[in-house]
């Protein structure tokens, strides 16, 4: 039951028209889950939804147990548009927020916390970017640094909205390398994600939606060509052959 | 120059309703300044300049019921911030326009209400416009106790209000009340706009909880500067306000908002880093790089 998630029946209406259908999925720990779909196929809303952060009807269990048991051991990284980068806030500032959560409000930041920060963002290979204001850093760095707040939390659930959307390579491939770490520790992690290029490696886990559940399970079994036509509609084009398969497509 | 410094030294070492108007302005300039930059990165403006329309028929009400100007503010304060979280909740109208029709009404019937009562509008024109060499003693006491109430709640509730502020989801997320943290910024919100009524007045409130804030936005990049700045700036203009009031005998409110614009003026043309001169010098580079990180 430990950092398991199970998703049954979830449908969310917004003003009366149905965003997501009737979702149910069960996910065991240590996975990287990519939540996979076209635009508009409520991916965010789904993860928003699991985290409580939405209305929604069905139930969304973790370890067993809703999600108001969890939250502490919960990290959000939020897509990077919904961040206003003039706030006035340095690297290593949003990098202590993530031990916000860990100390209650008479208590001040110790010691251990600006340490556990500090690691976090070495972890990201930031540390020398700590003093920038964070709108002076690239689209890949900023990303970095929340995937710092995210590692500062401590926690055994991670959910990150869109994070390789307009980074560079290289922040892709030290944040993907960090995922697969954090797996092996046991965490599970849940990725939205819209290139279907990277998916099969990426990602252990796959839920293919596009309003409805069109596939959900090891990546293996759901990511096919059936299922992305399914999903993608024309949008996508799958060129397979017996061992081979090749998507052309967003 | 200094002849009417010294004059305003002297003026207010002998005088103690010019002490009154000094301590208290000085607090309203923190309070304010303070607030504001919560103010200014969440959004809320607008939010800002409602509510301290808003308490208008709340002082209105106490004054012909003869109880402290203070509760009635108050209560319509609140009361305005929860109906426009109601109004844009439970209908399709968007905050601003909720914002929009509540807090007129509410100013509306303050001014019908007002109008009513002859022969007494003289003394609630001090709340329109604020007349800080009218502020009693007692209301010294009570703008102490605000700002008491309010700057111990923004230290306690500090990391809150500032990760519900920079991050509302992932706030949410980790379990922060995020909804009974902004119900709690609007109650202090009402507090300080009560707080300011008699040193600047209802209508300029806004100015002294904004402009102070954005003139520190302009400075620095690390917030709890910006909040000390932004109380330095409030202190200054409030003192500067109350000089001019003083010295050469014109409105405190309109002098205490126009010596925080100027200062508004200065950092808008003049910030070492995001002032608008040294941003025309620095353009081209500063297009290379936003080309990079789009």
């Amino acid at each position: 039951m430990q950092n398991t998630i199970s998703v049954k029946d979830l449908s969310v209406h917004y003003y009366g028209k149905q965003a997501l259908q009737h979702i149910s999925f069960d996910i065991g720990a240590g996975r990287i889950i990519g939540i996979v779909g076209p635009n508009g196929a409520g991916k965010s809303t789904l993860m928003k939804s699991m985290l409580g952060l939405e209305k929604y009807s069905g139930s969304v269990q973790f370890s067993g147990e809703p999600v108001d048991k969890h939250r502490s051991n919960i990290a959000y990284v939020p897509q990077r548009s919904d961040i206003d980068w003039d706030f006035p806030v340095l690297v290593k500032d949003v990098v202590t927020m993530g031990r916000f959560v860990h100390v209650p409000w008479y208590r001040r930041l110790a010691q251990s916390d600006k340490k556990k920060a500090l690691e976090a963002l070495k972890q990201v290979g930031m540390e020398q970017f700590a003093g920038r204001q964070i709108g002076e850093l690239s689209g890949g760095q900023q990303q970095r640094v929340f995937i710092a707040r995210a590692l500062a939390q401590d926690t055994d659930y991670f959910f990150l909205d869109e994070p390789f959307v307009g980074i560079d390579m290289n922040s892709e491939k030290i944040i993907v390398s960090l995922l697969k770490k954090l797996k092996n520790e046991g965490k599970t992690i849940f990725v939205v994600h819209h290139d279907l290029s990277k998916v099969e490696t990426y990602f252990d886990e796959l839920i293919l939606l596009n309003g409805h559940l069109i596939a959900s399970g090891p990546v293996q079994e759901a990511f096919r060509a059936d299922t992305i036509k399914a999903a993608y509609g024309d949008n996508a084009a799958v060129l397979q052959s017996d061992k081979e398969m090749v998507v052309v497509g967003p | 120059m200094i002849n009417e410094i010294t004059m305003f030294i002297q003026q207010v070492a002998q005088y103690p309703y010019l002490q009154n108007a000094l301590y208290t302005s000085v607090l309203v300039g923190i309070i304010c300044g303070v607030t504001g930059c919560f103010i200014i990165l969440r959004g809320m403006a607008l939010m800002g300049d409602a509510i301290s329309h808003a308490v208008l028929p709340g002082v209105v009400f106490s004054y012909m019921l003869g109880t402290s100007m203070f509760i009635g503010a108050f209560i319509t304060g609140v009361a305005t911030a929860l109906a426009i979280g109601f109004v844009s909740r439970n209908s399709r109208i968007k905050d601003d326009a909720s914002i929009g029709i509540m807090f007129t009404a509410m100013f509306a019937l303050g001014i019908v209400v007002m109008t009513s009562l002859r022969g007494t509008s003289v003394d609630l024109m001090h709340y329109l416009f604020g007349n800080v060499l009218a502020v009693s003693s007692a209301n010294f006491y009570t703008t102490l106790a605000i700002g008491a109430v309010v700057l111990i709640s923004i230290v306690i509730f500090y990391r809150p209000l500032l990760l519900s502020t920079f991050d509302e989801t992932m706030a949410r997320a980790a379990g922060f009340p995020v909804k009974r943290i902004h119900y709690m910024f609007m109650f202090l919100l009402s507090l300080v706009t009560v707080a300011s009524l008699q040193t600047v007045g209802i209508i300029l409130v806004v100015a002294m909880l904004i402009t102070p804030g954005a003139t520190a936005y302009l400075l620095t990049d690390r917030f709890p500067v910006m909040i000390a700045l932004s109380a330095m700036f409030g202190v200054l203009s409030s003192v500067i306000g109350l000089f001019a009031s003083v010295v050469y005998d014109v409105a405190s409110g309109g002098s205490i908002v126009l010596a925080a614009s100027c200062f508004f003026a200065l950092a808008f043309f003049f910030a070492p880093k995001r002032g608008y001169f040294i941003r025309l010098l620095r353009r081209p580079g500063a297009g290379r790089e936003a080309e990079i990180t789009s």
